[in-house]
């Protein structure tokens, strides 16, 4: 499965920026952050824990807009025509939870522990589609069908802790494909389920994908599930991205260091010594004027350290942020 | 003494009581589990969640009950002793948790946390913080003595954690999920000081992962944990690449595989439904009701304990009940199986 041919993009992010409060003041921690996700296309954002990927999707969300600790100073978020950054709160909760969903990492703590998962399911049914109560539980039933949970006509009056993780996050699914959203955003879906858990999840994460045609982006730290369901990759360093394109084409040639760090780093069959990138990153406000990976590069050379590195487009639709990309000659993973 | 850690046919059970005034109907949640960890050795204990690994962990360090079997720590019988015998004892098993943010004393710096276990040594105070200085040192903390755990890094956080562990100078650390909180390169460096240390102070670690990929990279040896049981054992390589039990052959297929084109995907084996319950195990081999390869006599026989010539050990009735498939044709059939459902995806699910 490739990015379908008559490609119309689903969502746009340009140049997004989030500030969150420290103790010093506020801090940028996601920086001129441009996204394009096609309809039917999976997008994976990688990067090490506090890279910026959580903050982006919660921006695109609508999630920080009005918060007290975290603040969204630029961009724009097209949802088709729709700049999602600019709608009242009235105005954006007619997209949450219909055009666009959420998945997010707990099972255990992102289901109401009190409601019955046909009431989860078919609270936005109700909410956005004006369906009675009637019709959102049959819906919800076909729901927990398409999304694999066995008995679900008994199994919808269940609470959420009768319920493993696999399941759980199961209806998860179920919560936010209820209203069919065009987006759905994926938050570390599978990191909290086993391996054997997590396959299941990836296959049915996309095989809903190919029936609903929606927009997904995945957010993961593990490169092996980007392989496995993604399209299209960012690569997310200290708040920025730092390379961009398809997920075959970054894992065989990266052309950022960091990226090939990050592949060097995932163990592999062989019995090669263990691989690290040396150093963390920068924290939130104490980044340098150039390069930020550059304290950290094997590659480094002096001006890396002085002059900020632009995201350049290349004409193969890759994105690097790398002063040096042309010149190295960087090693992936066949 | 060879063996640090001796542990024979113990199992575990948790209370429970159903109903208001129901009866108490203890759950078992571990059935019968023998296994040793060698001098200097790495045992790893894989499984899905709920397969019992943490369970075990507590029950060696006499943390919980045990119902029966037979616990010996660096030659001394501690099955039954009193918690008072027990104390001596202590200092040859040491534990790292899975979490660095909620395994350390927010209020107490580096130092003091790697002190203190050595309190109960008759040692001067000085002599216990030189020690404790050698301690960070040696898992790379130089001159941060002073500091507090909010001050340190995930992955710093789980070298203090390393290190008093090994203040009071234990035969044995049982590590329960030390990386899986960690970002990948994180992860590699702890692995590889984990390593360093077992070659330097000749100390064993119990190794308990559902990462595959990290427990290959240090372990000796791996036992497969399903539904409370050992259902395999072997020298890690081996059980790697010639697995004798259908549930290590999809435990080993699940991981993701780094690789840039699609169709070197390894072929697949997606497990449908869920561990069975505790406490209610189905009848014959626990695996049945998730096995692809299952037939009439592991739905009613439970298989026995062999050990193959290749030097693993399991439990399946694939290999001992006068069937076809020895332990090098499972892989291929499992293969041959995927390839005809579905060649496109390399994946099914059976």
């Amino acid at each position: 499965m490739t990015v379908q041919d008559s490609a119309t993009t689903a969502l746009r992010v340009k140049e997004l920026c989030v500030d969150v409060a420290t103790p010093e003041g506020w801090a940028t921690v996601v920086e001129d952050v441009s996204l394009a996700v096609d309809v039917g296309e999976i997008h994976g954002l990688v990067g090490e824990s506090g890279s910026g990927k959580s903050l982006t999707a919660m921006a695109i969300m609508g999630l920080i807009t009005h918060s007290q600790s975290a603040r969204v100073t630029g961009g724009e978020v097209l949802l088709g025509d729709v700049d999602l950054l600019k709608l009242s709160n009235r105005d954006l909760r007619r997209h949450q939870g219909k055009d666009l969903a959420m998945v997010f990492q707990e099972p255990m703590t992102s289901l109401n522990p009190a409601f019955t998962v046909a009431d989860q399911i078919g609270e936005s049914i109700r909410y956005h589609l004006g369906a009675s109560r009637k019709e959102a539980r049959e819906r919800s039933i076909e729901l927990l069908e398409e999304v694999g949970i066995a008995d679900a006509r008994r199994r919808c009056n269940d609470y959420p802790h009768q319920f493993s993780g696999g399941m759980r996050q199961r209806v998860m699914l179920a919560v936010a494909l209820a209203c069919e959203p065009r987006l759905l955003i994926a938050d570390e879906p599978t990191t909290a389920l086993d391996v054997t858990v997590q396959a299941q999840m990836l296959e049915l994460i996309r095989s809903l994908v190919e029936r609903h045609g929606m927009a997904v982006i995945f957010i993961t730290h593990d490169l092996g599930v980007i392989a496995e369901i993604c399209d299209r990759t960012t690569v997310f360093y200290a708040g920025q991205v730092i390379e961009s394109g398809l997920v075959g084409e970054v894992i065989k040639g990266p052309r950022h260091p960091y990226t090939e760090g990050l592949l060097r780093s995932v163990p592999a069959d062989d019995d090669l010594p263990l691989w690290w990138i040396d150093g963390s990153p920068p924290l939130p406000g104490q980044v340098s004027s150039g390069c930020r990976f550059s304290p950290r590069c094997e590659y480094s050379k002096n001006e890396c350290d002085t002059h900020a590195v632009p995201l350049r487009l290349s004409a193969d639709g890759r994105a690097i942020r790398c002063a040096l990309a042309d010149d190295l000659s960087l090693n992936g993973r066949d | 003494m060879t063996q640090v850690l001796e542990v024979s046919e113990m199992s575990v059970s948790f209370p429970r009581r159903s109903g208001l005034l129901g009866k108490s109907q203890p759950l078992r949640v571990v059935e019968n589990v023998s296994f040793e960890v060698g001098k200097g050795e790495v045992v790893a204990l894989v499984g899905e969640s709920g397969s019992g690994k943490s369970t075990i962990a507590r029950a060696v360090l006499r943390l919980l009950p045990i119902d029966n079997g037979r616990i010996t720590l660096a030659d001394v019988d501690i099955t039954t002793l009193s918690q008072r015998a027990l104390r001596p004892h202590r200092r040859n098993a040491q534990l790292v948790f899975q979490d660095p943010y909620s395994s350390l004393d927010p209020s107490m710096t580096a130092i003091e946390i790697v002190e203190e276990p050595l309190r109960g040594f008759a040692m001067s105070r000085e002599e216990r913080l030189r020690s404790a200085q050698e301690l960070l040192a040696s898992v790379g903390l130089a001159g941060v003595e002073g500091r507090y755990p909010y001050e340190f890094s995930g992955g710093q956080r789980q070298r203090i954690a390393i290190a008093r562990a090994l203040a009071p100078r234990p035969a044995l650390i049982i590590c329960d999920e030390p990386v899986s909180a960690l970002d990948l390169s994180t992860q590699n460096q702890i692995i590889s000081l984990l390593d360093s240390l077992r070659q330097s102070l000749g100390v064993s670690y119990l190794f308990i992962s559902h990462d595959l990929s990290v427990v290959r990279r240090i372990a000796d040896r791996v036992l497969v944990m399903y539904a409370g049981e050992i259902v395999e054992e072997g020298p890690t390589e081996r059980v790697f690449r010639d697995p004798v039990h259908p549930y290590t052959l999809a435990l080993l297929s699940a991981v993701p595989a780094v690789v840039g084109d699609r169709s070197k995907h390894a072929k697949r084996i997606v497990l449908e439904g869920d561990l069975p319950v505790p406490g209610a195990p189905p009848p014959g081999c626990r695996f049945h009701t998730r096995c692809p390869f299952a037939m009439d006599v592991c739905r009613s026989e439970v298989p026995a304990w062999t050990e193959f010539d290749h030097g693993v050990s399991g439990r399946c009735h694939l290999h001992t009940s006068g069937s076809t498939l020895g332990f090098s044709g499972l892989t291929q059939f499992a293969e041959d199986a995927m390839a005809s459902t579905d060649r496109d995806r390399g994946q099914t699910s059976i």
